[in-house]
This record gives C-alpha cells, sequence and structure tokens, in this order.
C-alpha cells in the first residue's frame, strides 16, 4: 500500500510539473493589433529673432507604423501677422524652409503664423522676443585634470569658464547657453588645411565637403563646436542645441554660470574664435528643448514614463517661439600645442 | 446641516434616557457555538420593544430595553436564528452561540441579507464571504480574496490575472487594507498574480468604497477591512489544499478549552522546487552550474486568551515573503590562472505584522479595544559577485536596492451603546513610520568602493482621532455621523485635516430606501507605481516638506431594494475629488540610479471621478450570484504633464460588468461561472512621428554611405496625449467545479476550474516590434489563455 501511494506521489508530482511547464509556454502569446490612422498633422517650426529674417520650416507627421522618411511640406501657406496685420506670406525656399523676402520681427511684440496646406488642419501659433539678457563678463581658466589608479594614469587640459549675466527681476526668463567655433575667423597657421566636417559613422570615417569652393585634400583637420557640459545647479537639461536653464532659482539676481569644455575641442595651435552666446528664450521655446530632449533620452527606455513633447501649434505640432542673443567673443590660442591631424586615404 | 443632526442626536439621548421608565441592559458576545468563533456584525432585535443592535467587530452587543417581557431573536447569515422569550429585571449579561444553519438551501442567506442592506445606514460597501471565494472559479486552483473583491461593481482590476483593485477612479495606494487592524502595504504574491490573504485563516472580510465612518482613515479610496478567525476555542480543526502551485495548511483548536485557542495557517509555493532539477539539468547541458527559481510563503498566527467574561487578548501575526533568485557559478582558467565567479541575484519582498489587542468590557454598554501593532515592509534587489583566484577570494563586488517601511503604534476603539438607537464610536491611533524609499549601495569587498544614495530614512510621525455615532430617528431614518481628525509630521512640516463623515438612509417603505453619503479623507503616503502590475518596485513614500499628501472629498447617492428577502438592488452614483496626487515625472524610470525619488515626481495633481453602479444580487438559495455593472470616468490633471491638460486616469474605464452565478446541484457537487468585461485600459502610444527643429530632410535619404543623423531616432513620436489611446476591451470566462466527498475524518473537495475558458487574448502589454516583412508593427503580449487547474482540499 506504501508503495501504491509512493508511486501515486510521484505521478502526482510529475503531472503536475508537466502541466506547470505546460502552462507556462502555453499562456503567453503576441497579435498584432491595428492602429487606426492618425490624424495627419502639420509641422511648424520657428524661433524668431530680432536680427534675423524669419525662417519657418514646416513639414508633416507620419504614421508610427508607416516607414516612409518624414518630408517637409513645399505647397504650403505660410503667413505672419502682427498686430493683428498680416506682414508677409512667407516664401518656400528648400528643406521645408518658408522665408520672409527681408523682414525682421521685433523685440516684445507678438507674432502670429497661420500655415495652410490642402488635405491638413490649418494651423497656427503665436510667440514673442523676450528681452535680450546681457553678458556681464566671461572668465575662463585652464587645468589639468588627471585621471587613473596605481595601474594606469592618463591627463588632459580642460577649460573652465564663468559666464556672469542679470536676470530681470520679476519676470520668468528663460536662458540656452551655447558656444560656438567661428571657422570663418579662425586663423589657421598651416595654410594646406581644408576644412571639412567628417564623423566617424559605422565602421569608417566618412567626410563632405563643408563649403562646395573646398576640395577634399589630403590632411583633414577634425573641428566642430566644442561641446561642454556643467553641474552648475541651476542647469536643466543638456540639449543638443546648448545649455538649459530657467531663473526659477536666480530670479532677479546676478549669476555667474560655470561650465567646463575638453581643452582640445578649442585650444590649439591656430587662433580659434569662440562665441559665447547667452540666448533669452520664450517659454515655448524653452519648454519644446527641454521636453525634446527628455523625450530623446527616454525614448528607447521601456520603463520610463513616455515624453510627450511640447508644442504650441494650434491643431498641429511643433513649436513657434522667440529669442535674442548677447555674445562675447574669445580667441584661444596655446603655441606649444601639437598639431592632430587625421589622414584620410582614398 | 451636520452639527445640527448631531445636537439632535444628543437631545434624542438625553431624552430617551431621562423619560422613558427602567431599562436594563443586555450585554454580550454572539458566538459560533461549534467554535466559539465571534460573529461580526450579528443582528439582536428585541421584537417586544422593536430595538435592536448588531454586534460590533469583536461579536459584542449591548442593548439596553425598557424591564419586562423581552422577545429576542438573534441571527447571522448562515446561521439559525435564536430565539427566546424572557422578562428582563435587571442588567443582563449573556453569550449567545449561534448553529450553523442546516435548513435547505432554498431558505439559508449566505452573504447579505437583502433586509439588512436596505436597513443598513452604511452605503457603498459590502462583505465578502469566505464561502464565494471558494466557491467561484480559482485561478490556478488558489481561492482569493482579492480578485473576488474585483468582482464588485465600483472595483475594477488591474492588469490580466493581478490582484490590484481600483476602486472608484482611485490608484492603487488609496486602498487601505487591514488585517486585524494593521496595515499591510503590498498585498501581492507573485508579481500581485496572487494576493497575501489566505482564505482559510480568514473570519470576515468587509470593503467600504465609500461614505466612510470615522473610524477608518489614512487612505483615499477604500478599506478592505480583513478579520483573522480567533481560532476554534471547543475542538481541534484543521483545513487544507494542495493545488497546481501552492498548498496550504491551517490548523487551530483550544489551547485550554474555551479560554485560549490558538490558529496557524501556512501557504508556500513549490515551484521552484518542482523546477529545480529541470533548471539544473538545463544548465548543466549549457555548462554552467547555476539555480534559479522563485517562490512565496505566508503564514499567519493567532493565540486568544479569555482572562474573563472582561477582558480578553488577542496575539495575531503575520509574515510573508516572495523571493526570485539567480544564482551562476562559471570557472576559467587563463595563462594557468583559474578564475572562479560565483554571482547570486534577486529580489524578495514581504510583510511582517503584529497586532496584540485588549479588549475590555466597562459594565454593560462599553466596550473598549486596546491595540498595539507592527508593521514592516520590505523590498530588496541584490546582486551580488565574488570571483576566487586559484582559490583565494578576490574583489567582490555587491549592488544593493533597498526599500520598505516600518510601522509601530498603538491605537485605542472604544464602543458605547447607551440607548438601543445610538452607538458611539471614539477613540485614536497613533503610528511612528520609519521609511526607507529606495536606499542603493554598491559595495566592494576591499572596501575600495562604498558607495549609498538616498541612505537617510525619513521618520514621521501619523495620528487620528475620531467620534461617530451610527443612531436612528424614527422608524425610518438611520445615520452615521462622524469626525475624523488626522495629522502627520514630517521632516518639521506638521500636516492635519478634519475630516466630516456622513452615511445614511431614509426607508422609503420597508423593502426600498435612499442612501446618501459624504466624507472627506486624507492620505499621507503616496506610492511611486513604476509599473501597472503591481510589482514590488512601486515604492511606498510619505508626504514631506516637499511633497504634500493626498486628500479627497466623495458624495454618493443611492437606492436599496429588497425583493422578496431574497434578490437585492443597488444603485448608486458618487462624485469624487481628489488634490495633492503625485505621479512619476515624463522621462523617469525606476531604474535612474542615484536619482532621489523626489526629483523625479510631480506633485500637485487633481483628479475627479464619477460614477454610477449598479448591483442585482441573490445570496439564498441553489442558485446564488450576482450582476454588477459600473458606468465611470476618471481623469488627472498635473500642471506639468500633458501639457497641463487632464487626461484620462490609467484605469479609467467606460464599463465594466461582472457576472457571478453559483450553482448547487447537489450537496456533492456545485459549479460556477464569471463573466467579466472592461473597456481597455488607457495608456501613451505614439501615432505618428515627426521631423524636429532645423531637420535636414535631404539627409535623411541615402546618400553615398552617409547620413549625417541616425535619422530614425532624431525623430519625434507624436502622442494624442497622456492615456489617449484605448487597448483593446477585455473579456474573460471562468468556469469551476467543485466535487465534495464526507469522509470519516471530515470533507474533501476537488475543484476544477478553467480560466479564461474561450482563449480570449487580453492584451497583457503592447508594444511596437516588426512583422515578417520587416514593417513596424503594434504587437500585443497576452498572457493566461484558456488555462485548465485542480486543487485538492480538505477539512477536518
Amino acid at each position: 500500500m506504501k508503495q501504491l501511494y509512493k508511486k501515486r506521489g510521484i505521478e502526482i508530482v510529475a503531472i503536475a510539473t508537466f502541466v506547470i511547464l505546460m502552462l507556462s509556454n502555453s499562456c503567453e502569446s503576441v497579435l498584432f493589433i491595428e492602429l487606426e490612422e492618425a490624424d495627419k498633422l502639420i509641422v511648424v517650426y520657428g524661433a524668431l529673432t530680432n536680427d534675423s529674417t524669419v525662417a519657418i520650416q514646416v513639414s508633416r507627421t507620419r504614421h508610427i507604423l508607416d516607414n516612409a522618411n518624414v518630408v517637409p511640406l513645399d505647397k504650403a501657406i505660410v503667413r505672419l501677422y502682427q498686430g493683428g496685420n498680416m506682414i508677409e506670406e512667407l516664401s518656400y525656399a528648400w528643406n521645408g524652409f518658408y522665408l520672409t523676402a527681408s523682414y525682421k520681427p521685433e523685440i516684445g511684440m507678438e507674432y502670429i503664423i497661420e500655415v495652410e496646406n490642402p488635405g491638413y488642419p490649418s494651423v497656427s501659433a503665436r510667440c514673442d522676443i523676450p528681452e535680450p539678457v546681457g553678458i556681464v563678463s566671461l572668465d575662463t581658466m585652464t587645468y589639468t585634470q588627471e585621471y587613473g589608479d596605481a595601474y594606469w594614469s592618463s591627463s588632459e587640459t580642460m577649460f573652465q569658464f564663468d559666464l556672469t549675466f542679470n536676470d530681470p527681476p520679476g519676470v520668468e526668463n528663460y536662458y540656452l547657453l551655447n558656444v560656438e567655433a567661428d571657422r570663418s575667423r579662425t586663423e589657421w597657421r598651416d595654410t594646406t588645411v581644408v576644412i571639412i566636417d567628417s564623423l566617424y559613422y559605422g565602421d569608417k570615417w566618412n567626410y563632405y565637403p563643408r563649403d562646395s569652393t573646398y576640395t577634399v585634400g589630403d590632411i583633414v583637420r577634425f573641428i566642430d563646436d566644442p561641446s561642454f557640459g556643467s553641474e552648475d545647479i541651476i542647469v536643466e537639461a543638456i540639449t543638443s542645441d546648448g545649455i538649459l536653464f530657467s531663473d526659477q532659482l536666480i530670479d532677479g539676481k546676478e549669476y555667474s554660470f560655470r561650465g567646463l569644455m575638453v581643452g582640445n575641442e578649442i585650444l590649439s595651435a591656430d587662433s580659434v574664435v569662440v562665441d559665447f552666446r547667452l540666448h533669452s528664450i520664450s517659454e515655448s521655446y524653452y519648454k519644446y528643448l527641454k521636453s525634446r530632449q527628455k523625450h530623446y533620452e527616454s525614448k528607447d527606455d521601456y520603463l520610463a514614463v513616455p515624453v510627450i513633447v511640447y508644442s504650441n501649434v494650434e491643431s498641429g505640432t511643433g513649436f513657434f517661439g522667440g529669442y535674442s542673443s548677447d555674445v562675447t567673443t574669445i580667441t584661444t590660442f596655446i603655441p606649444e600645442y601639437q598639431y592632430e591631424y587625421w589622414y584620410y586615404e582614398y | 446641516m451636520i452639527k445640527s443632526i448631531s445636537l439632535t442626536g444628543v437631545l434624542f439621548i438625553f431624552l430617551t434616557v431621562n423619560l422613558l421608565g427602567q431599562q436594563y441592559t443586555l450585554s454580550g458576545y454572539v458566538q459560533d457555538v461549534s467554535s466559539g468563533e465571534k460573529l461580526i456584525a450579528a443582528t439582536v432585535y428585541d421584537f417586544q420593544s422593536g430595538k435592536g443592535t448588531s454586534a460590533n467587530d469583536y461579536g459584542f452587543f449591548s442593548l439596553t430595553l425598557p424591564a419586562g417581557e423581552i422577545n429576542l431573536q438573534v441571527s447571522y447569515v448562515g446561521y439559525t436564528t435564536y430565539s427566546e422569550v424572557f422578562k428582563l429585571g435587571a442588567n443582563l449579561s449573556m453569550n449567545i452561540y449561534l448553529e450553523p444553519s442546516l435548513l435547505l438551501d432554498e431558505v439559508v442567506v449566505t452573504t447579505n441579507r437583502p433586509r439588512d442592506i436596505v436597513e443598513d445606514a452604511q452605503m457603498s460597501s459590502v462583505h465578502i464571504s469566505i464561502k464565494d471565494i471558494k466557491s467561484i472559479p480559482m485561478f490556478m486552483g488558489e481561492a482569493d480574496v482579492i480578485k473576488t473583491i474585483q468582482l464588485m461593481p465600483g472595483v475594477q482590476s488591474g492588469t490580466e490575472g493581478t490582484s490590484g483593485i481600483y476602486v472608484r477612479g482611485g490608484g492603487p495606494d488609496q486602498n487601505l487594507f487591514l488585517l486585524d487592524g494593521v496595515p499591510i502595504y503590498n498585498a501581492n504574491h507573485l508579481f500581485g498574480f496572487f494576493s497575501v490573504f489566505n482564505p482559510d485563516a480568514i473570519s470576515s472580510i468587509t470593503l467600504t468604497k465609500g461614505g466612510f465612518p470615522a473610524h477608518y482613515g489614512g487612505r483615499l479610496s477604500s478599506v478592505v477591512d480583513i478579520r483573522l478567525k480567533e481560532g476554534n476555542m471547543k475542538e481541534f480543526k484543521g483545513a487544507g489544499s494542495v493545488g497546481l502551485i501552492a498548498s496550504k495548511l491551517t490548523l487551530e483548536g483550544p489551547i485550554i478549552k474555551d479560554k485560549t485557542s490558538f490558529l496557524i495557517s501556512a501557504r508556500r509555493t513549490y515551484l521552484d522546487i518542482l523546477a529545480r532539477p529541470i533548471i539544473k539539468a538545463v544548465n548543466k547541458q549549457n555548462g554552467v552550474e547555476g539555480l534559479s527559481g522563485y517562490y512565496f510563503y505566508d503564514v499567519n498566527a493567532k493565540i486568544n486568551h479569555k482572562f474573563s467574561e472582561t477582558d480578553r487578548i488577542y496575539l495575531s501575526v503575520y509574515h510573508g515573503r516572495d523571493k526570485l533568485f539567480i544564482k551562476n557559478e562559471e570557472q576559467r582558467i587563463d595563462n594557468d590562472t583559474s578564475y572562479q565567479t560565483k554571482s547570486e541575484s534577486g529580489l524578495y519582498w514581504g510583510n511582517l505584522t503584529t497586532a496584540l489587542r485588549w479588549n475590555h468590557l466597562y459594565g454593560s454598554k462599553l466596550f473598549s479595544n486596546v491595540s498595539l501593532i507592527y508593521s514592516n515592509y520590505k523590498f530588496n534587489t541584490f546582486d551580488d559577485t565574488q570571483t576566487l583566484v586559484n582559490g583565494k577570494y578576490d574583489v567582490g563586488y555587491s549592488y544593493n536596492y533597498f526599500s520598505g517601511i516600518k510601522d509601530i503604534g498603538g491605537m485605542i476603539d472604544f464602543d458605547y451603546r447607551p440607548v438601543p438607537s445610538h452607538t458611539f464610536r471614539f477613540g485614536g491611533k497613533y503610528q511612528y513610520h520609519t521609511f526607507s524609499p529606495g536606499i542603493e549601495t554598491l559595495k566592494s569587498t576591499d572596501d575600495t568602493l562604498n558607495l549609498e544614495f538616498n541612505s537617510d530614512p525619513i521618520y514621521a510621525s501619523e495620528f487620528y482621532i475620531y467620534g461617530e455615532d451610527n443612531f436612528q430617528l424614527g422608524s425610518r431614518i438611520r445615520a452615521n455621523v462622524g469626525l475624523h481628525y488626522s495629522a502627520f509630521f514630517v521632516k518639521g512640516e506638521f500636516y492635519h485635516s478634519l475630516q466630516p463623515r456622513f452615511t445614511g438612509r431614509l426607508l422609503i417603505t420597508p423593502n426600498l430606501s435612499v442612501k446618501a453619503a459624504f466624507s472627506r479623507m486624507d492620505q499621507y503616503i503616496h506610492l511611486l507605481a513604476n509599473s501597472t502590475i503591481g510589482l514590488p518596485t512601486d515604492i511606498w513614500v510619505p508626504a514631506t516638506d516637499r511633497t504634500p499628501p493626498q486628500s479627497s472629498y466623495q458624495s454618493a447617492l443611492g437606492l436599496a431594494y429588497n425583493l422578496n428577502d431574497s434578490w437585492y438592488f443597488t444603485l448608486e452614483g458618487y462624485y469624487k475629488t481628489m488634490t495633492g496626487l503625485i505621479d512619476y515625472s515624463e522621462g523617469s524610470s525606476f531604474f535612474e540610479y542615484g536619482v532621489n525619488w523626489e526629483d523625479k515626481i510631480e506633485r500637485g495633481g487633481a483628479g475627479k471621478s464619477y460614477g454610477l453602479e449598479f448591483l442585482a444580487r441573490k445570496d439564498v438559495g441553489r442558485i446564488r450570484g450576482w450582476i454588477g455593472y459600473t458606468l465611470s470616468k476618471a481623469e488627472v490633471q498635473f500642471e506639468t504633464l500633458n501639457n497641463g491638460n487632464p487626461y484620462p486616469y490609467t484605469y479609467d474605464r467606460r464599463h465594466d460588468v461582472s457576472l457571478v452565478l453559483m450553482y448547487k446541484v447537489s450537496d456533492r457537487t456545485d459549479i460556477s461561472a464569471t463573466w467579466v468585461y472592461g473597456t481597455g485600459k488607457s495608456r501613451t502610444l505614439a501615432v505618428s512621428r515627426y521631423a524636429p527643429d532645423n531637420y535636414n530632410f535631404n539627409e535623411t535619404e541615402y546618400q553615398g554611405g552617409y547620413s549625417y543623423y541616425s535619422h530614425y531616432n532624431s525623430e519625434i513620436e507624436y502622442f494624442k496625449g497622456k492615456n489617449a489611446y484605448r487597448e483593446p476591451a477585455y473579456h474573460r470566462l471562468d468556469f469551476g467545479i467543485n466535487r465534495h466527498k464526507e469522509k470519516k475524518w471530515g470533507t474533501q473537495t476537488w475543484s476544477f476550474g478553467l480560466y479564461n475558458v474561450y482563449n480570449r487574448q487580453n492584451p497583457f502589454y503592447l508594444f511596437f516590434g516588426y512583422d515578417n516583412y520587416g514593417n513596424r508593427a503594434l504587437k500585443q503580449m497576452s498572457i493566461f489563455m484558456l488555462i485548465p487547474s485542480v486543487s485538492y482540499s480538505f477539512e477536518f
């Protein structure tokens, strides 16, 4: 009898194991779901500034499951209004950009953009250009950063800057700070240098001429806008357009913003002209850049809460904002600096 | 209005006590004759005077009646009514023992008596019977308390198969689970597929969705009050079951007959044990020494001692734990050096709760309960790696993520019944919380690495006091009016609130009543829910100086109707507003190393939910069951989310239907079926994509192997809004059959079940992938298609 019970017990355990294994394999399935056609929307981008003509980029949305490329709309009607009056119907130029002929917007005025394109809901958006905030001073210094431990060591020259500005009190201000190497004003010691942009992409260096007047030579110098970082407490996002912050913590105060970049990005034997641009940007521009950055950062993280990119475009998407800028320029140069070449072989 | 009603009540007591003639008080406990178990909410009624009362949470009653002849009836669902006619000439203490009914099923009410539903002042509340829990179809052979609660109108389930509840548009953190009065923070086993409550150890379950009495507090949306059995005072009894994934055993009996009893109930899964040889074999085949597994267990224990007719103490303990582990061992030899790497990673979580209670009777009208409570909830993720070089220990690393809450406190409750028409309850509670919301450590064995993030616990004190009166005004009006004052002290911040509570009924006819309720609730803790399936990664966090508490106002109006003492119908409408809600910020993720939780949330959310609930229920006869339907809407709004616009709550469900049918075919066989339907969950899903600003459209085309952007990644996904997409509707039919057999030693039951009979592929989650032609596609992962189950249970 005991043996019978034992045998039955083994049978029960075997069956249970089989059932569990069967269940764990059979209780999952993947099903395709129809996703109904989303409304096609006009996408509008425009960042107005007082020292440039107006450029509005217009494109359209694509269904999320559509494999085709996103494309610009080149037959849209784009009208710019100020104070209820139409200023100009913008002309199509290229790459989805519509431009004013010569009109430059003014600080403090409210502008409205309207875009129509057959087959899409018409869109509109409004913005103004905030007052510029001046740079009071820019202090720079370099120092050597040591890395390593008992087994290895390394060092590099760091370039630190403190940019001081006065935040206007009582109003909400939003800022975008970026640093640009101005190639047009760079004085090249080695006159054989051919300026091209290059990028290590895939498994090889690729290149293309920046300007058609140049031809590709045998020496390639990698020069790009220097990337920089900051651990300053007011930083809210580091985007490809620059560092983004608001005056939430510094309203009405004089503030020195500290940034840092790797020295070899701007220090060289050539005389490199570097512009520090403090843009005072509209709220819509700020919200767009901030949410766009978060969107990119979280896009492939399945555990992250999805980020909806901000838009102030009614019945469409994109943003319409404004900015004004103050610029401080410095020239960097290290006589002893060794050239670094990348050789390109055909 | 509330003030005037209370004043009227006080005046009424005064007049009643002083103007009526000689009165005496009849008091005692209502108990099960065979086990001595207290019968909570048993009805005690004198037909002579037309006055009655009900037993409290400890089975105690007190009824003050005029001297003279008494025609007493004591009744409780599922038990034979006790009747006695006698003369009352002095205060009388008597314990009343009821016998389980042996009447035909046609006349035995099993859960809620329709008459009581109509006459009770309380609305938006339902008692869940253990018998129903064991009768309805079971998921994988495990009877589950929360899955039965999910079948009630106004209560929505979470993701497929899980045990979360979402009540009247509230979040999962807004439900207070009380086990013998002690809060349970994580009520889930197996990633939410089972709840921690073992039905074999439970005596009663009450769900309250609105019209909260003043003695409840601390959560916005519901209270699930679960009372454990006390342990049989008369004889040794046992029950147990063997299921596909778990087995359980409950033993109870007297330690000293009629004086001291015990109950112990334990449950454990054995998936890890059954699968161990298979996992080992598979690992061996792959050249890895390793083991992985998952298990959960829980234990309920209780001792109950009666010192005298006026003093009893209860000590109850609950402990449960889930553990998932992966152990690996790898060896390699490199340049004559042997390297052996041992690693162990996994996660575990669980609750430990303890309550020591003392019941004391002061005279015959005042009853008190004093409790000391302790609760400790832990969640831990670990990853330890240790390397041995030539057999000697080299540097090892360990990563640990810990979150938890520890509570210690005390409470006192009084139950005072001066006259039959008034039952006063008053008392208070103090709790000292220690929150550890996401402590991360990264250490090496040689101390070269020793990092800790968010290592400071948050300490908080919470207390409340309350008073309520459940009173009768004339023959038609009964109400429960109360005030609840609560306070929370944390990080130098003091939050407090005064919360009025009201629930009442007006009897239109003996079988029809109109009910209304209003309550304000405040909640000083939040749940940071990262997932929608009740993962233990959800973190409990306190209100702090930066994050204020949650608050709600709820109003409800309804009808209750009794049809021939066999069916009852309720129709309730509710409107609830909530403030102080929190949510994860857009882009934030649970796995953000070193980021404090307060830096990844949005505060100040406001929500509103409203709806209509209908319930038709029959708890008498061979065919029992209910139909529940909810029409509702729930939305929330945060200034910083969804461009500041309101959006649907994740579990906003327009239509929700539950059909439950239980049929007793014979004394040996009963069958049951449930069907549920719910509007699809709302979720945030990209529907389009578009270019960012300054996009170079020309460069997205193939240009001699060069693309300036990795163009897909630079595109932006377009969402119509947060939670703007509706998943496909959810529906499912389950079927169960129980076969009982009387044995010499007791009763055995074989339960067979079919989960998701028609194999509906309900969404578990959605994701973007590719079809066979490389085109992007939206896919749905479904789990738990048709699942058969079998379990064997016994009672002796």
